[in-house]
């Protein structure tokens, strides 16, 4: 008894380990040492190895037959695993998380590499460059050619033999927008120009996202820029951009730079090269819109070839119907409005009444808002515009006769017979009624005299006036020793008073003037 | 048995060779029938075979080969129960005739001492035999595998202790048997 009570229960446990041996270092001497001292155990230690020494002779070890391991080597051979490096590897990184997520960053960043050194894959910040690099390239390889335009003369047609297109898509609209302007200024030509604009590119290929950029003839929303004088002159393929914008501002107003451009090419001496919606920056195909008259065609690209000669210029084309009729109106009603003006400046008290103004406002050019625009102007305007304002009084005097006739018919006067009365009042010396007659005729029928008329009222006024300064000066004379002196006196007021009248009348009449005082003077 | 599952059939020989004989001891203490026995050991390294591809090395192989062993029996086992099948214990033929386990061993030795010892070897047979199922896998596990307590552990899938406990308790039942056939033994001499 007293020796269970000294040995712990947990090392007479450990009995069983020491008899199949699995004790080891110093649990194994701690229990040598145990067993020493624990009777019990000593005693368990003896039967559990008679028993095992039993179970040793009543169990032997059965040899297993020999016919089954041939048959487990067979199938062992036919069903042996096909696994090689790879797959064991593969095996073992599938097996770890460590390698399975080594394997995983490994493989999506070859194949991220891979396809980033194959140019499949871009950053998303460099998409549209490279979108844009693409569209660069592509269109200008599709590029038709462009061939160099000529610049036709007004109204006139391309040369024969020269490619004729249709403008469609992009092209069609900033065609309609050119010919606005040009249309409100043909109407005050008297030749009718007439804008051609001849593309054989397609729409697709008008403009690339390159070429909006720095071409102005294809801008970003298809319109074609019309090119300024600076452009024209200068053919500076950098001022370009800012030569378009301007010309957006001013809505698409063609300046008067264009019409030096149109005069030459209306010579027939100059030629421009134009193309069709931008199509790329060489030389032959800056875009060149200069007015009416412009025949808009792509032309090859052959920068290093030679302008071909000026052709001779072409016969207009006829206008459509519609057009011309359209003209025709706003040229009738600009007759008109001169007309008006006129009658209107010379009818104004302050002129009617002072006949040097009159004359003045006679002479004056038509007023500025009958005249034709001079921004818009174009070449054949401004060719056109001196023989039109010469024109303009030849072209007017039957509706001013006319105008007379119906002036006369409501006053009952005839201003012949009343002209005649005021040059034989003038030649007779009565000034007094040649004025009157002169105002009546003026006042009523105020287009009617001519200068002519006014020469000889002037002349009459001023042999009036020399009149009466001499009889003014006879008693000086019958006074003073000097006659020549009062002579020379009256003649210098003369011509004091020919320069102050020639401030305020126009030359016509101050010649006159100058007359009548060297004939007061004698 | 990592260089069979790489490519190599002599290493499956190697195998095979090694533990065919204490596998095929444990199965036919197991399932007291040694044709059955040959068909789970035969069963036993078929599945070896098959799952040579997907196996780890995450513990002995001989726990492993032991895993599949035992589990095969137990489902040997369970058929059997519901067949007549034969015992090792099991006289052959009528009362009179030579235990099936006397066949197996054969002793050159005295008369008497045969005699003792057949009686002996009956009497171990049939307390093994009368062992529980679960201390007479350890006991088997133990004494013909040779296995260490906590193998026997994983094999059969409960704790060291429990193992430990239920060795323990099958020892004592065997030494009990024992007792008794050495009080005749005492008695005949």
């Amino acid at each position: 008894m007293s020796e269970t009570q000294e040995h712990t229960p947990s090392e007479c446990d450990s009995l069983l380990d020491y008899v199949y041996g699995e004790l080891s270092g110093d649990a194994l001497e701690q229990f040598k040492l145990h067993l020493l001292t624990c009777e019990k155990c000593k005693r368990e230690l003896a039967g559990l190895e008679r028993v095992r020494t039993a179970v040793k002779q009543a169990m032997p070890q059965v040899e297993p037959p020999a016919d089954k391991m041939s048959q487990l080597l067979h199938a062992a051979a036919q069903q042996k695993p096909k696994r090689g490096k790879v797959l064991m590897f593969a095996r073992r990184v599938v097996s770890h998380p460590a390698y399975m997520a080594a394997a995983v960053v490994v493989i999506v960043g070859g194949a991220m590499a891979y396809n980033f050194r194959a140019g499949r894959v871009m950053m998303p910040a460099a998409e549209p460059e490279l979108h844009e690099a693409v569209a660069t390239k592509m269109p200008v390889a599709a590029t038709p050619p462009v061939e160099k335009t000529q610049t036709a003369v007004a109204g006139g047609e391309l040369p024969a033999g020269a490619p004729e297109g249709k403008i469609e898509g992009k092209m069609a609209e900033p065609a309609r927008e050119i010919a606005k302007p040009m249309e409100s200024f043909a109407s005050h030509s008297a030749a009718e120009p007439k804008i051609v604009l001849k593309t054989d590119a397609p729409a697709e290929y008008g403009v690339t996202r390159s070429s909006r950029k720095n071409v102005p003839g294809a801008a970003f929303d298809g319109r074609p820029a019309v090119a300024d004088k600076g452009y024209l002159e200068k053919g500076k393929d950098s001022s370009l951009r800012a030569q378009f914008d301007d010309n957006r501002n001013n809505d698409g107003v063609i300046s008067r730079g264009d019409e030096l451009d149109l005069e030459g090419g209306a010579g027939g001496g100059k030629r421009r090269h134009a193309s069709g919606g931008g199509l790329a920056r060489t030389e032959a195909e800056k875009n060149v819109i200069s007015g009416a008259g412009v025949a808009m065609k792509p032309a090859p690209v052959v920068a290093a070839a030679p302008p071909p000669p000026a052709p001779e210029p072409q016969p207009a084309k006829p206008q459509p119907a519609k057009k011309m009729a359209k003209a025709e109106e706003e040229r009738t009603a600009d007759r008109d409005a001169l007309a008006q003006n006129q009658g209107r400046v010379q009818n104004h008290p302050s002129i009617a009444q002072n006949p040097s103004a009159r004359a003045q406002a006679a002479a004056a050019p038509a007023p500025a808002s009958v005249a034709p625009p001079a921004a818009p102007a174009p070449a054949t305007a401004a060719m056109q515009q001196p023989s039109q304002q010469k024109e303009m009084p030849s072209n007017e005097a039957p509706a001013l006769a006319a105008d007379n006739k119906a002036r006369s018919k409501q006053n009952g006067e005839d201003p012949a017979a009343l002209k005649k009365r005021m040059l034989a009042y003038a030649d007779n010396g009565d000034c007094e009624q040649a004025r009157k007659l002169y105002e009546q005729i003026d006042k009523q029928f105020p287009s009617y005299l001519t200068s002519a008329d006014r020469v000889n009222y002037s002349r009459c006024s001023g042999v009036n006036r020399g009149v009466q300064t001499a009889e003014q000066q006879q008693p000086d004379q019958e006074n003073s020793s000097n006659s020549k002196a009062t002579v020379a006196k009256s003649g210098k007021k003369a011509k004091k008073a020919a320069p102050n009248t020639s401030n305020s009348t126009p030359p016509a009449s101050s010649a006159p003037a100058e007359k009548a005082a060297d004939k007061a003077a004698y | 048995m990592l260089a069979y599952r790489d490519g190599d059939v002599r290493a499956f020989e190697v195998l095979v060779t090694r533990h065919r004989k204490p596998v095929f001891n444990f199965i036919l203490r197991f399932v007291h029938d040694p044709a059955q026995a040959e068909d789970v050991l035969q069963d036993t390294f078929m599945r070896v075979i098959k799952s040579a591809e997907s196996y780890e090395r995450q513990a002995k192989f001989t726990t492993w080969l032991y895993t599949i062993a035992r589990n095969l029996c137990v489902d040997a086992s369970r058929r059997g129960k519901h067949r007549k099948a034969a015992s090792l214990d099991a006289p052959v033929g009528d009362d009179d005739g030579v235990a099936l386990i006397e066949m197996v061993s054969d002793g050159k030795q005295g008369t008497d001492r045969q005699v003792i010892d057949r009686e002996l070897r009956a009497r171990m047979q049939k307390a093994i035999a009368a062992l529980p199922d679960e201390q007479r896998e350890i006991f088997i596990l133990r004494e013909m595998a040779d296995l260490q307590f906590n193998e026997i552990a994983k094999v059969v899938g409960c704790p060291e202790n429990t193992v430990k406990s239920r060795m323990r308790y099958a020892l004592e039942k065997l030494r009990e048997a024992l007792e008794e056939y050495r009080d005749l033994a005492q008695a005949a001499q």
